[in-house]
């Protein structure tokens, strides 16, 4: 009997344990990392930088640039309209970010291993594009350690070494010979340039011009270095064109992020025109107020505009507010789902809007500062981007002249200081509606738009300048702005690399 | 089927008998003290014929003269008596406590143990503790009365019922495995409570539609044995890891006459917990009772569009209130509506039937049993009813020593579920619905939302919320399911020491789910299109599931004499298992035509899932019993398991496990037996973990997403769960000590387990650091302990001849304890409740809450932020509290006088936490008790100090002095301007419920004979009629979860619907 046993033991011991049966642990339904072509991921980490990008980001990025008050009827952006962001909120910035990022990566690393320099190009440009804007909201970042599966817990690159990095990283991409390339061909699925190389070229060199100057504050040397180097070198030219997805198609989960986000919402109203933008345009009677702001078309004959005091949701008695208006006007890119009557051409339609990851106007924008930092006239391109930005929103070229030869002219015999508040000033209006956070950016490193002296309820107040969130529910000292988004809870709890948490007032570090 | 039909019809005829010269004899039984004894069998030898006393213990029979009659009576000697007169009176003679521990019972693998023999603990449950009260699921009435299961009911007729065995031992799949007939059977869910991977919770949208079990027919079921233990469940390897059940459904015996039992009850169900709501203030924001809208359906601006209830004190006046339509306003008057959400539900009815015919012939027995389930539950409308159809059939031939058995159980269903959580892109819930209607508006009178244009999507009285009427309608959600499940069996008996036996087993299940949501849109001009409410763009999803397990087992038994008193009991065998499965899903948004619920009308193309699957493992056992006497027993079981789940090269694992019982005392009045037992178990992990893969690109945005293919492009995307090739099975190392007593002649019963478990290596799916690009991985991440202690006592305090009465107390204490998380980390989130995290941490019990509290001072005062008076919050979240019990009893009386039995049983669940999201919705409307604090008076938070700094950064603390003003209390309960209250929605879960009381009648057979019926019982019974919360909690009932029956459900709920109460009665006849 004991034999009889024994000897099934053995026998299914030996059965089970050679059997190649059990080896059946990967998923029939989906495609491996090892098989999925460059072409088929790609697409996959565009959407994620430009969902990341062009939603919450651009959300937040577009409250601190005082475009967007919150409502006083909902709830939704309390927190960041009165600057109370905690490490709880928004982790999903962060995260989505990087989820398209690690799609970004594993492009770039499987096109370095190929030689395929076309796709290495790309993927190097994105990255970094992507993680310039992490880095001037959060402060340090993971960068060489981000987003590979074999490092659960990157460790963090502070805020310069990410900065120097990343001009490696563009210089090492830049540097291949892209006529040697190996492998396909970018074609359809680069959303940004349908292949166009050269666009590439010049989206990164671009980029390495915002960087350096960036830096200007802190890191003068450095970057006024980088700019001149730039600058003359024959071989750099810089974007000319949008690097901008520019493909959605109007309908829920293939439309403008923004829009998207918005419409997911309970209430598609939550964000509202703050006097700060909203006054610059009216006071300026700048024409672009029309295509910015939503009007019911129906209705409002003539078009009424209301606009609210930044923060002014609620009641705050200690700044002499009473509760923000129910009736404040919408902006256009979250509400105008449709084509209207006054809008034959549909340009206002929120939900087929690109995401600009580097416009047009922010390139020319970026090169006028750039010459007036080497010595050089920026009037040209000054013009030139205000052109542009009043083209895109449906605005003929000869309007947009009687502005550069009018109110918005440029400062030619002014200061230095004053020709850069008139390029930053500019870009904060043409960086509306959702490429905020820029602004945002250019706030912390230049001080323009001045900060207003006074609340925006007193007469005095003067359009277009910053004013201190009338929220009751501010924590921060009246007048200090937030310079930085708290890390997220997510990394903070899985990965012990994240540095000590900085208050939401403390400055990035390029930020003079 | 022909053929199925031709075994019935011989076994039919197989029963038929002939009676000759019989006579009829009459008597009463008694036991030894003279008090009568019901229930005592009576049978002619050698024959099927038979009756029982009833409860006089009186009989009466026909036999013939030369025939002998059988008195057979549990506990009590057999008595054979030649029935040669025509009254046979019967004393019954006490078999002595020896033979009253022969209580047999059913063990791993379903080998039938005398109880005293085993070393570990185990709980029975008999079919009548199931049936007492008509019970819909399984545990329904089983919640404190298994000591050591920790046991919430479900909520309605249909929903999943959970169990929680010695505690959480595994942070993905905590309930038991569920053992039918020998065969595991499937206990998945697919609510959503969880989201679809099972890994998070699902706040969002989900649904409660029962796990496995549920669609189990209570009234099929002989019993049930809990294996509690390690020890108790080694020998099923790597999924008794939370314990096993054994259920073993009704079968008859060989020669057993015919015999057809006959159910029907009815009961009646109403709503059992509604939120105990605040009735002062109505509707309104900010103290203000008028709110001021752009357009012409507030022209006068006159009334409130809030969500909340706000305004101002009730003064009963006659108000407009909601939208002007065509310049006319509806009026009521300003008072409250104390009953306005208990009016909403309505009085549902469960009408269950079931009928099963049974009966044996020389070789063969069979039982069939048809149920029928028919419920809808208190909402109104179909829109929670439940229908369940089930078939059970038990048979079994045998020859000299060939056995064959086989159960097969059929189950079809057809359920209408109400979702619950937040509402999503299918509409909301009425949940959500109902926790922000003010309480002065009639809930009532919202439900024609067709004819009266009030109540419609465009002018409902606010842009926040819905009409519940409209959610409960027009969002709806179908479960259609077929299930059948069950086994053959082949057993041969080579000698007469070895048995070997065969079984083939499987489980396919298939399930039909149909969700959709309605279009919500705006007439222009009209109040809420004027508000800017999104429209809904309305959704379907349809899914299909197919899940199929089979489970093949062979083992040998050896049983020997080794020499006098030693005995030897030998097994091995082998077990291979493989589940498979296959989900389809489809989902559309953007209705094109209103109300047409397919998956072909939207004009966007539909999101695809699909989710095949395939594990197999393979199990080798075996277990050597040996007994010294009756008195000393030694039980060594191991088991080695492979799985294709865990990376290939290390996924095979051994379990050993060894227990030893023996009887310390036994006298004819007194009983006590020691038991302990060592065992390690161990368990896998989910399918495909082990290697990285590739997805439809999905950009996730927070709101909304942006998907591929866009612009003619598909894309995929590296997977947010990064595959793990490291992985090890979770193993458990368990001790156990027990003893189990009685004493005066079983007057007493008292059994008591201690344990002490630790679980290393836990699966889990952790999170991620956002910068790896990844989201999850699986990983053996925990180290965990659970201990506790079990405890049973029955006592009889009284038996006479016409009155007894019994009484059962249990008590269940497990604690459970973080010990290590791997990576160095001290804590582990498993879920994410708006503020409020479930977490592990080292240190603590498993699952805790952790929260941003307010900032206090050293000495513990509240620091708010001198600016708006509202709390400050500290930089870090902290523990508020912790998820589990500090203990859980159940009470439980019988009593019995004459032919009336009168049942009530009440369990105590004490102490722990769970987040309500009812909670907090309800402080957010305005709608809690708790938000009338001083009357909605300006105040000033108690103790509350401000932080002042000087020049050198010096922190000193002020008194403070802004007040929250009656404009202000309004946000004070909103946490995006007060997050520091954001640890008050984790609240004190405790509770005292009366579980079930029941009074039955068992008709006399006098009475029924006539009637040719051999038994009849009508019972009168009320289910979940009280419960008592402590005062924190005066929202939910505290066992219900949005978030499934694994450990995630014990983070709480997230707009629940709310639980019931029924009254019903039920006719039990046996033929």
């Amino acid at each position: 009997m004991k034999k009889i046993i024994l000897s099934i033991l053995i026998l299914s011991t030996i059965f089970i344990g050679c059997s190649p049966d059990l080896d059946i642990n990967k998923d029939p339904d989906l495609l491996t990392p090892d098989t999925t072509p460059l072409s088929s991921q790609l697409p996959a980490g565009i959407i994620g930088i430009v969902g990341a990008e062009g939603g919450i980001m651009s959300i937040i990025g577009g409250f601190w640039s005082q475009y967007y008050s919150q409502s006083s009827g909902a709830n939704q952006f309390r927190n960041i309209d009165s600057y109370t962001v905690t490490t709880n909120d928004y982790n999903y910035a962060w995260t989505s970010m990087y989820d398209g990022l690690s799609d970004i990566k594993t492009v770039q690393r499987k096109a370095l291993a190929e030689g395929n320099w076309n796709y290495y190009l790309i993927a190097t440009t994105l990255y970094v594009q992507a993680s310039q804007i992490m880095t001037d909201f959060y402060g340090d970042i993971p960068y060489t350690e981000a987003c590979n599966p074999k490092i659960l817990t990157p460790k963090f690159n502070t805020g310069q070494e990410v900065y120097d990095l990343m001009i490696k990283d563009l210089n090492d991409a830049l540097s291949k010979n892209l006529t040697t390339s190996k492998g396909i061909v970018p074609g359809k699925d680069d959303f940004i340039f349908l292949g166009n190389m050269e666009n590439w070229k010049k989206f990164a060199n671009t980029l390495k011009l915002k960087i350096y100057i960036r830096q200007s504050e802190k890191n003068k040397a450095v970057s006024d270095a980088g700019i001149a180097a730039l600058l003359v070198d024959p071989s750099v030219s810089f974007l000319d064109t949008d690097a901008a997805e520019s493909n959605f198609i109007g309908s829920p989960n293939y439309e403008n992020p923004l829009f998207e986000y918005n419409y997911k919402l309970n209430v598609r109203t939550n964000m509202r025109m703050s006097r700060t933008l909203g006054q610059y345009l009216t006071d300026n009677n700048d024409p672009r107020k029309d295509p910015f702001v939503y009007w019911n078309p129906s209705t409002a004959s003539p078009k009424l505009y209301v606009f609210q005091d930044q923060g002014n949701y609620d009641v705050n008695p200690s700044l002499g507010y009473a509760k923000g208006p129910t009736t404040a006007s919408v902006p256009a890119v979250i509400y105008n789902s449709s084509k209207t009557t006054s809008d034959p051409a549909g340009i206002y339609d929120g939900s087929k809007k690109p995401v600009y990851l580097l416009s047009r106007e922010e390139s020319l924008f970026l090169q006028a500062e750039a010459l007036e930092r080497t010595g050089k006239s920026g009037k040209e391109k000054y013009d030139a981007a205000i052109i542009e930005n009043f083209k895109k929103n449906g605005l003929a070229v000869a309007t947009a002249n009687t502005f550069i030869n009018g109110v918005y002219a440029y400062p030619t015999t002014g200061t230095f200081d004053q020709k850069l508040e008139a390029i930053i000033v500019q870009k904060w209006v043409a960086s509306f509606p959702e490429n905020g956070f820029e602004a945002f950016f250019e706030k912390n490193r230049t001080d323009y738009p001045r900060t207003s002296l006074v609340a925006q309820n007193v007469s005095s107040y003067k359009g277009g300048q910053f004013a201190f969130s009338a929220s009751p529910d501010v924590v921060l000292p009246y007048g200090t702005f937030p310079k930085r988004i708290p890390y997220p809870l997510s990394e903070r709890s899985y990965n012990a690399n994240t540095p000590k948490l900085l208050d939401v007032s403390i400055k990035i570090w390029w930020n003079k | 089927m022909k053929q199925k039909l031709k075994v019935f019809v011989v076994l039919f005829f197989a029963l038929q008998f002939t009676f000759a010269q019989e006579k009829k004899i009459t008597g009463t039984v008694s036991d030894n003290a003279g008090i009568p004894l019901p229930g005592v069998t009576v049978l002619i030898k050698g024959t099927q014929s038979g009756a029982q006393t009833d409860f006089d213990g009186k009989y009466a029979i026909k036999a013939a003269s030369n025939q002998i009659l059988v008195f057979s009576y549990i506990g009590m000697k057999t008595q054979e008596i030649a029935a040669s007169t025509s009254v046979i009176n019967v004393k019954m003679i006490d078999a002595g406590a020896q033979e009253l521990e022969g209580v047999v019972v059913t063990t791993a693998m379903g080998i039938k143990k005398q109880k005293r023999s085993l070393g570990y603990a185990t709980s029975s449950v008999s079919g009548k503790d199931l049936t007492d009260v008509t019970n819909v699921n399984v545990f329904e009435s089983l919640s404190g009365k298994v000591a050591g299961a920790d046991i919430s009911s479900p909520a309605q007729a249909g929903a999943s019922s959970k169990v929680v065995i010695r505690g959480f031992n595994s942070l993905s799949n905590s309930s038991p495995l569920y053992v039918v007939d020998g065969t595991p059977i499937n206990n998945s869910s697919n609510g959503g409570g969880t989201t679809a991977d099972g890994k998070s919770i699902n706040s969002i949208r989900s649904f409660d539609a029962g796990n496995g079990i549920s669609d189990l027919d209570p009234n099929n079921i002989e019993s049930m044995s809990i294996l509690k233990g390690a020890a108790a469940s080694a020998l099923y390897g790597s999924r008794a890891a939370n314990g096993v059940i054994l259920i073993t459904t009704k079968s008859a015996k060989n020669k057993s006459k015919i015999s057809i039992d006959f159910l029907t009850s009815t009961d009646l169900n109403q709503v059992a917990r509604v939120p105990h709501l605040q009735d002062q203030f109505g509707q309104g924001w900010s103290g203000l009772s008028y709110s001021t809208w752009s357009g012409p359906a507030n022209a006068n601006n006159n009334a409130s569009n809030e969500n909340g209830s706000w305004g101002a004190k009730y003064n009963g006046e006659t108000r407009p209130w909601g939208a002007m339509i065509n310049g006319v306003q509806q009026t009521k008057p300003y008072a409250a509506l104390p009953s306005n959400v208990k009016n909403f539900y309505t009085t549902g009815t469960t009408f269950t039937n079931s009928v099963r015919v049974s009966g044996g012939g020389e070789n063969s027995n069979f039982s069939l049993n048809v149920s029928n389930v028919n419920s809808d539950g208190i909402f109104p409308t179909t829109a929670d009813a439940y229908k369940r159809n089930t078939v059970g059939l038990n048979a079994g031939i045998s020859a000299n020593k060939f056995t064959v058995k086989t159960s097969i159980n059929y189950i079809n269903k057809d359920q209408n579920v109400l979702n619950t959580g937040q509402g999503g892109s299918e509409g909301g819930t009425v949940a959500q619905a109902l926790a922000q209607t003010p309480r002065d508006i009639s809930i009532i009178g919202l439900k024609d939302y067709i004819n009266n244009p009030y109540n419609t999507p465009s002018d409902l009285y606010s842009p926040y919320v819905d009409n519940p009427y409209w959610d409960l309608q027009e969002n709806s959600t179908n479960i259609r399911g077929n299930r059948f499940f069950g086994n053959v069996n082949l057993s041969y008996k080579i000698t007469d020491k070895i048995i070997a036996s065969y079984q083939v087993g499987g489980d396919y299940r298939n399930e039909k789910v149909k969700s959709y949501g309605a279009i919500m849109n705006y007439t222009p001009l009209s109040a809420n299109a004027d508000n800017g409410k999104a429209p809904v763009v309305g959704g379907v999803t349809e899914r299909t599931n197919e899940n199929i397990e089979s489970d093949t087992n062979f083992n040998l038994v050896y049983n020997t004499a080794i020499r006098n008193d030693y005995n030897l009991t030998t097994m091995v065998g082998f077990n291979t298992n493989q589940r498979r499965g296959s989900s389809l899903r489809a989902s559309i948004t953007n209705l094109d035509v209103p109300n047409f619920y397919e998956l072909s009308n939207s004009i966007l193309s539909p999101n695809v899932l699909q989710d095949d699957y395939l594990r197999k493992s393979y199990g080798v056992f075996a277990s050597v019993e040996a007994s010294y006497k009756t008195d000393l027993f030694v039980t060594l079981t191991g088991r080695n398991d492979w799985t294709s789940t865990l990376p290939q090269g290390n996924n095979s694992y051994f379990y050993p496990s060894l227990s030893v019982s023996g009887v310390v005392l036994e006298t004819p009045k007194h009983f006590i037996k020691l038991r302990a037992g060592i065992a390690a178990i161990g368990n896998d992990t989910g399918y495909y973990q082990t290697y990285n893969s590739m997805i439809p690109a999905n950009a996730a945005l927070g709101f909304g997403n942006i998907l591929l293919p866009i612009g003619g492009v598909n894309g995929y995307e590296l997977s947010g769960n990064l595959g793990n090739p490291n992985l090890k099975p979770e193993r458990t190392t368990e001790y156990e000590l027990g003893f189990e007593s009685n004493f005066y002649k079983k007057r007493i019963n008292l059994d008591v387990s201690v344990y002490h478990k630790k679980t290393t290596d836990l699966l889990f799916s952790r999170p991620l650091a956002g910068s790896t690009g990844f989201s999850s991985q699986t990983d053996n991440i925990l180290d965990l302990q659970n201990r506790g202690v079990e405890i049973v006592l029955n006592i009889i305090p009284v038996k006479t001849k016409d009155f007894q009465w019994d009484f059962t107390t249990t008590f269940t204490k497990n604690v459970s304890k973080v010990l290590d998380i791997a990576y160095g980390l001290d804590k582990l989130t498993l879920a994410s409740m708006y503020g409020v995290n479930f977490v592990a941490e080292k240190g603590q019990p498993l699952g805790m809450f952790t929260a941003y509290t307010p900032k206090l001072t050293p000495d513990g005062r509240p620091i708010v932020v001198g600016s708006t008076g509202y709390y400050a919050t500290a930089t870090d979240q902290s523990n508020v509290g912790t998820s589990q019990r500090d203990f859980v009893m159940g009470f439980r009386n019988n009593f019995k006088y004459k032919n009336f039995t009168l049942g009530c049983s009440v369990d105590w669940k004490q102490g722990g936490q769970m987040y309500s999201y009812t909670k907090r919705i309800n402080e957010f409307s305005g709608n809690g008790i708790e938000t009338t604090f001083n009357d909605r008076n300006p105040y000033i938070i108690l103790n509350s100090v401000v932080e002042v700094k000087d020049a050198t950064g010096n922190i000193t603390y002020a008194e403070n002095t802004t007040p929250m003003t009656t404009s202000k209390v309004t946000s004070f309960w909103n946490t995006s301007s007060n997050p520091g209250i954001e640890a008050g929605h984790v609240i004190d879960k405790t509770f005292v419920r009366l579980r079930d009381v029941f009074i039955s009648y068992s008709v006399p057979n006098s009475f029924t004979q006539k009637l040719k019926i051999s038994n009849a019982s009508v019972s009168l019974y009320g289910k979940n009629l009280f419960m008592w919360t402590p005062s924190a909690n005066p929202y939910v009932d505290p066992e219900l979860s949005t978030y499934g029956d694994s450990l995630l459900s014990e983070a709480g709920e997230f707009a629940t619907n709310p639980s019931q109460r029924s009254y019903g009665a039920s006719l039990k006849l046996t033929f």
